[in-house]
């Protein structure tokens, strides 16, 4: 049965908004790494495959995705609300991003906190942190 | 005095038999977004107003409206 480009919006949406769950899910545990092993990101390959993921979905983020669909689906599934959504979650992200901030500074006084492994907890909470609230306003 | 967005957007679609999927269609948003403004969750911009009254074949002013809530 061939669904109807609200249906197949409906769908992609849904799905969208579990992919950014699990997308979420695996940030967070990116950061949990890299929380307990810092030194581990002077690894080059760890550093590409972090780039690759941390630009997907920021990708994901800012356009919302579905660019192999057709317009009017797409049109569809990042119309006002969706749009409204994703700018709510991306403040989210901005607030959580400033909050780690803080706190890795103020905890590189007591912790030497390698650069590089601070700036993977800083993206990836702030990341995780928008995943999370787009797919929660997309689900709900 | 705080103001907020009433609308008459179910009643108005239910009269004409359409489902909210067949309304978001005909003004190219999602069904979640009818459903989101008809339960005044969602206040829609001034160009979705005039797309949800132009599908619906009524006046904007039929549809949307300011109530106090005092």
């Amino acid at each position: 049965m061939t669904l109807s480009p609200v249906e197949q919006a409906d769908r992609n949406s849904r799905n969208r908004g579990l992919l950014m769950a699990i997308a979420a899910t695996v940030q967070l545990a990116l950061a949990l790494f890299s929380a307990l092993d810092p030194a581990g990101t002077t690894d080059p390959v760890r550093g590409i495959v972090w780039a690759i993921l941390t630009l997907l979905w920021l990708l994901l983020l800012a356009t919302g995705g579905g660019v192999l669909l057709n317009r009017q689906v797409r049109s569809m599934m990042n119309d006002e609300v969706s749009l409204l959504n994703r700018r709510r979650a991306i403040e989210s992200g901005f607030w959580t991003a400033m909050a780690a901030a803080i706190a890795l500074y103020f905890a590189s006084y007591s912790w030497p906190v390698p650069v590089r492994g601070a700036l993977a907890i800083l993206t990836e909470v702030a990341i995780a942190t928008a995943l999370i609230r787009y797919a929660w306003l997309e689900l709900r | 005095m705080a103001e907020r967005l009433a609308n008459r957007l179910l009643e108005v679609r239910t009269e004409q038999g359409l489902t909210q999927a067949a309304l978001a269609e005909l003004v190219g948003v999602s069904r979640k977004t009818v459903n989101t403004v008809e339960n005044g969750v969602f206040v829609p911009s001034t160009t979705l107003a005039l797309k949800l009254a132009r599908a619906l074949g009524q006046p904007v002013e039929a549809l949307f409206s300011l109530v106090s809530d005092d």
